[in-house]
């Protein structure tokens, strides 16, 4: 699984934003329109790897050496 | 009206554009040209709601696309007109072109529904329909009703067509393409952006109105279908259903509005269609900057 998202990132980034815009534009059906639509894809693709790294990056300082 | 369609279609202009512009012109001023019609005249359409108080047109098919009201926004010419004054201001021919082809995607699109648009505004201000699902717009069901009727109809079936269009050319939503033919085409702007993205988020920027599309798609369908409960003819119903027939869906009542017959709205809308592109190609050449003559050796 891990392997085959290292391969496929920048795909499993597109279905992940798309997947969550879908849910929430059914519960929140004002998400859906021309603003937030196109932001969301685009903040995704640029805020995910950051978080992750933060993440990485938090994680290994807990870890004692 | 049209959805997601109007979405995928600028994808499809793009992706069909004639071989001497590939990669000349704006990916960007296609996007507003098909954006520009719906921009100025639907917000009123559905109108808001605040304390109760509704704010808005009180007949919303002909503010939006008849006469009197914003109907000319939905024409060749106001789309004409701007790509005009854009070529006057800037004599940016990638511009120009892009936004002409962009609006009058939108323009023909609309054709569709059962108000259609006003094709040759100012000639004559009647509408041209082929009515192939029924317009929905109303002021007691705003969106959502709209969207129901929409993904209940032909509409649907127009949205998918779209999709598939862009996914036959699939090569367009590439990284390759968008480096190749989209970038060169509209340099300073791609440029600008790149101070506050990174490449994947450029790409991501220049695929999104894709991905709104198909998400919009998806969720008011699913919405429209799984998830509502609407009350017809006194019976609650799990979703709304579903009317492929030609003017569909049965449940909603029809708009009028003044309209030409039917039965020459699609040759015309389709000679409209070749008349556009040709005009492009010749405006095209006509707009190539002159080149200095060489110095007299």
């Amino acid at each position: 699984m891990r392997r085959f998202v290292r391969d496929h990132w920048e795909g499993c980034l597109y279905v992940a934003a798309g997947v969550t815009y879908v849910l929430a534009g059914i519960w929140q059906k004002g998400l859906l329109n021309w603003i937030v639509g196109p932001l969301w894809l685009v903040a995704w693709v640029e805020l995910a790897p950051r978080v992750g790294r933060l993440v990485r990056r938090v994680a290994t300082r807990g870890t004692p050496t | 009206v049209s959805w997601a369609a109007h979405q995928f279609e600028i994808y499809a202009v793009q992706a069909h554009l004639p071989k001497k512009m590939r990669g000349k012109v704006s990916f960007v001023a296609i996007f507003l040209g098909d954006f520009t019609p719906d921009f100025l005249a639907k917000f009123w359409v559905y109108g808001i709601t605040i304390n109760g108080k509704h704010y808005g047109a009180s007949e919303p098919h002909v503010w939006h696309r008849g006469f009197p009201g914003m109907g000319f926004t939905h024409t060749m010419f106001l789309i004409g007109a701007i790509a005009g004054a854009m070529w006057l201001w800037k004599r940016n021919r990638a511009w120009t072109i892009g936004y002409l082809l962009g609006g009058a995607a939108h323009v023909l699109t609309d054709v569709s529904d059962s108000i259609g648009t006003m094709l040759v505004f100012p000639f004559t201000t009647l509408n041209w329909s082929i009515h192939a699902w029924k317009y929905a717009a109303t002021s007691e069901g705003g969106k959502y009703l709209d969207a129901a009727a929409y993904y209940s109809s032909l509409g649907l079936v127009m949205d998918v067509f779209w999709l598939v269009v862009v996914l036959c050319s699939w090569r367009v939503l590439t990284r390759a393409y968008w480096r190749e033919q989209v970038v060169p085409a509209d340099p300073h702007v791609w440029s600008w952006l790149g101070k506050y993205l990174s490449e994947p988020g450029l790409v991501a920027l220049y695929r999104s109105i894709f991905f709104y599309g198909v998400c919009r798609l998806v969720a008011w369908s699913t919405w429209a279908h799984l998830v509502a409960r609407p009350v017809i003819d006194g019976v609650e119903r799990i979703g709304y259903p579903l009317d492929l027939s030609w003017t569909g869906p049965w449940w909603i009542a029809q708009r009028e509005i003044t309209q030409v017959s039917p039965l020459i709205v699609a040759p015309v809308t389709l000679a409209l269609l070749f008349a556009v592109y040709a005009v492009a190609s010749v405006l095209w050449d006509r707009m190539e900057p002159r080149r200095p003559a060489p110095a007299p050796t």
